[in-house]
């Protein structure tokens, strides 16, 4: 190392006691004996202008060489080489970097910022990839660079040749040019070849390094997928706490509100024997102001006097987590019943689902818990349609009647004992009757034989929720839709009926076969075959699908707009101000058994297997596709049309990417009964099934 | 390591052309913040051959950057840092990384000529500090001195 060293042949070579010492450690920063010879250099070239500046100073014999001395100290101090290592190791920087080490603020930043622990450094594994990073440099970058250069060589070239070529085209033009140029072309193409290879190694390796970021994404997605749910059970939690408290207030309240009607009862009373007129005035006005005082201090008093006293409040925070969930992701899977599912539906994700089934009870669930709430009771028969809608239930039985339910009324204790469906309370009476307060009402005599599935509710949960009941029709009622006030029904009287929920009574009874006849010869259809066959009602197909299939299948109903999907397939369009149908959306060659419609969009479900998605501005068909066996129930929200095809599957449609899969147990291959009924809401799928189990999907 | 793994240091004193640079730049900056290995390190690259110290000083933090993102690259970068320590004129850095590089490698030529460029240059400079230290102590000795004789002269 230091032989490589050119300052090494100084001429003072001072070989005494350091060259063994240079040998040992010589993976300093400058060896001793250089700082030797330069402290020799300083020392002379210092001493010689002092001499020369102050010549006297040697004449003087009584006075001693201040400055030779200092020096020749300071070199015999410099000498020993634990000193001068120490020393140059403070100056193993050289100054200017030391400056800037310990004094510039950004230095120092950026030194903190770039500094690398010396384990890694040391540890520093051998690089496994098959390329270098500089390769992987000069494979990026200098492409344009290159090729640039390559064009300019090109034209240089060309021009020369432009220039040169004519000469050089003489008849004695021999290869060698011409071959050196090939040579040259070959060396490029090859070049350019091998850096094709590294490039694409590039990418590959670049693919699999997102790959592991993915993966890291991944699982980072869980956790905090994970956190999300933790949240959504804490803020549950936390909103039920609000719950009680206020509902403690109110009940506070209110028994301060009685003492006080209490106090101003008795207070004139006292205060008349004395003073009768004035005393009466400041009597009535005492009360006013102390509890006027009295509901200043409490912040939440005003809210709470209203008329209908709601139990069961909707929740005021959204749930989020199953949007997050993959799709088709299992959520919850409960067996609600113990025969086929007839109806289903639900207001909001994990919020509050009604089911009813051949079995002739509709049950209330909370889908956030999985727990029955209770059941709704009054229904002579078993149920076949359902909305629910906020707290509003409405119910179509096979009774002809429709009841209006209202789940604010329902007792029921969220955070009661028994969580979880599967377990059963060996004390469900007591344990819930404690739970709810003394204020139970219990007709001991209207207790009803409970259904064995779960005992999780007390009977009478939902006594209250009864609203009224509309009968009218004169058959099973088979659809029903509500919105806002107006609900319209569909029965096997093979009416409709349109009623109005606040004052309770039917307004308007559609005759589905006069109001068709009617629009037949209105608006006689132009083609010829179905005037032949009777023009306004055209027989399904040569099997008796008619006699199973309901006449009405379905309905929906917005302001005045109602369509109705009827058992000879076609699905009308009504104006119910004149309650006429303006419109026939002739196509399914099967009893009609799901619709719903949006802005722009109808989809219809069929017995015929089809689904049919209609463009109301036009009347005509959108988009049609089919599965392998008749529907039986469909539903679309934002993103999806969600079908119940006679299979263990439900079938989704994704209407953005136009893609078609399976949600639900039948998919991992699980024994699962077929979907009877299915709905979904903001990406949140339940499927009701033969066998009377219920699956909440994400979607 | 072969010849063509690593540049020489030679190959960081040619700056880029500002336009060069501004496409690395703009690579690294579309790519946010799942920017790829590659285009962080043409930049860092880019930018240690830059003829501004702060420039330099940027692409230093980059690498150290990746040092740290990916153990399969530290050795490749420990000669990078060196490097960029080296134009940075942080010696004493720039023979840490360099010296332990050499020692992991000790095949590498590339670290060898820069630990040689790095010594001399620390040795040039070192010996400028010095004798700016030793200009300083010899005016020190003059200042003295003239101070001595002047009370000599009063005596």
């Amino acid at each position: 190392m230091a032989d490589r060293r050119g300052r090494s042949t100084s001429p003072q070579r001072p070989s005494r006691g350091h060259h063994h010492h240079n040998l040992s450690e010589d993976d300093s920063i400058l060896n001793s004996r250089q700082l030797e010879a330069f402290g020799r250099t300083v020392h002379a070239t210092a001493s010689h202008l002092i001499n020369a500046n102050f010549p006297s100073s040697d004449t003087s014999p009584n006075s001693p060489d201040p400055y030779r001395n200092a020096l020749s100290s300071v070199r015999r101090f410099s000498q020993r080489p634990a000193i001068q290592r120490s020393v140059f190791s403070f100056a193993k920087a050289n100054p200017r970097e030391l400056i800037r080490s310990n004094f510039n603020t950004s230095e120092i930043e950026h030194r903190a910022l770039t500094y690398l622990p010396d384990d890694l450094i040391k540890t520093a594994p051998q690089s496994s990839s098959p390329f270098s990073l500089f390769e992987g440099f000069k494979a990026t970058l200098p492409e344009d660079e290159a090729e640039e250069k390559d064009a300019r060589r090109r034209k240089r070239h060309s021009k020369i040749g432009s220039k040169s070529g004519k000469l050089l085209e003489g008849p004695e033009e021999d290869a060698p040019p011409k071959l050196s140029k090939l040579k040259r072309e070959k060396g490029k193409l090859e070049h350019r070849l091998e850096m094709m290879g590294v490039r694409k190694t590039m990418c590959s390796s670049e693919i699999k390094e997102i790959d592991n970021k993915i993966s890291n994404l991944n699982t980072m997605r869980k956790v905090i997928l994970d956190r999300l749910a933790g949240l959504e059970d804490e803020e549950r939690e936390l909103e039920q706490e609000v719950l009680d408290v206020s509902e403690k207030l109110d009940t506070m309240q209110e028994e301060w509100a009685d003492e006080q009607a209490l106090a101003a009862r008795t207070d004139p009373t006292v205060a008349a024997e004395k003073e009768v007129q004035h005393k009466v005035e400041e009597g009535e006005e005492e009360p006013g102001f102390m509890s006027e005082s009295v509901y200043g201090k409490l912040p939440k008093a005003k809210e709470s006097p209203k008329a209908k006293r709601k139990k069961t409040p909707r929740r005021i925070s959204m749930p989020v987590l199953h949007e997050h969930m993959e799709p088709g992701s299992r959520i919850r899977e409960f067996e609600a019943h113990n025969d086929i599912i007839t109806a289903l539906d639900f207001d909001a994700p994990f919020g509050t689902m009604v089911t009813a089934a051949l079995d002739d009870t509709v049950r209330v669930w909370d889908l956030n818990a999985g727990r029955c709430m209770g059941l709704l009771e009054g229904h002579l028969s078993s149920v076949r349609c359902l909305q629910v809608e906020e707290n509003i239930v409405a119910t179509g039985s096979m009774d002809a009647s429709i009841r209006l339910w209202d789940l604010g009324q329902a007792d029921y204790n969220p955070q009661a004992a028994g969580t979880s469906i599967n377990v059963k309370p060996t004390i469900p009476e007591e344990a819930e009757g404690s739970a709810t307060g003394e204020e139970l009402f219990t007709p001991a005599s209207s207790e009803p034989e409970q259904p064995p599935l779960q005992q999780e509710y007390h009977s009478d949960a939902m006594a209250d929720c009864h609203m009224f009941t509309l009968s009218a029709h004169v058959a099973e009622v088979t659809a029903l839709n509500f919105r806002g006030s107006t609900l319209v029904s569909g029965s096997a009287d093979k009416t409709l009926r349109q009623w109005d929920l606040e004052k309770g009574r039917c307004v308007q009874t559609l005759d589905v076969l006069w109001a068709a006849a009617q629009a037949a010869t209105l608006n006689p259809p132009s083609n010829a075959a179905t005037a032949e066959t009777g023009g306004w009602w055209r027989p399904t197909g040569g099997r008796l699908q008619s006699a199973e299939a309901d006449f009405v299948g379905a309905l929906q109903v917005f302001e005045t707009a109602l369509a109705c999907g009827t058992a000879d397939g076609m699905v009308r369009l009504w104006d119910l101000r004149s309650g006429m149908v303006h419109r026939s959306l002739v196509g399914h060659t099967g009893p009609v058994t799901a619709l719903q419609f949006d802005d722009v969009y109808l989809v219809t479900g069929s017995q015929d297997r089809s689904i049919r998605i209609w463009d109301l501005r036009t009347g005509n068909i959108h988009d049609a596709f089919a599965y392998d066996h008749p529907i039986t129930s469909m539903q679309f929200d934002a993103r999806r049309i969600v079908a119940a095809a006679g299979e263990d599957v439900v079938k989704v449609y994704d209407k953005t990417d136009g893609r078609h899969w399976d949600c639900g147990a039948g998919v991992e291959g699980e024994k699962a009964s077929v979907v009877e009924r299915v709905r979904i809401r903001d990406g949140y799928l339940i499927e009701g099934r033969r066998d009377g189990v219920v699956g909440v999907w994400s979607c | 390591m072969g010849n063509e793994h690593l540049p020489y240091a030679a190959d960081a004193e040619s700056p880029l052309k500002p336009a060069e640079l501004q496409v690395l730049r703009s690579q690294y900056e579309k790519e946010g913040e799942y920017v790829s290995l590659q285009t962080k390190f043409n930049f860092a690259w880019g930018l240690i051959k830059s003829s501004s110290r702060d420039d330099q000083q940027e692409g230093v933090r980059l690498l150290s950057d990746i040092f740290r993102a990916s153990p399969d690259r530290r050795r490749e970068c420990l000669y990078y840092l060196a490097l960029g320590n080296y134009k940075l004129g942080n010696y004493a850095e720039a023979r840490r990384y360099n010296d332990s590089l050499v020692e992991l490698e000790p095949n590498n030529l590339q670290a060898q000529s820069l630990s040689q460029l790095i010594e001399d240059k620390v040795n040039k400079e070192g010996l400028m500090g010095m004798a700016i230290v030793g200009g300083l102590a010899v005016a020190a000795g003059v200042v003295g001195g003239m101070l001595v004789r002047g009370a000599q002269r009063k005596r």
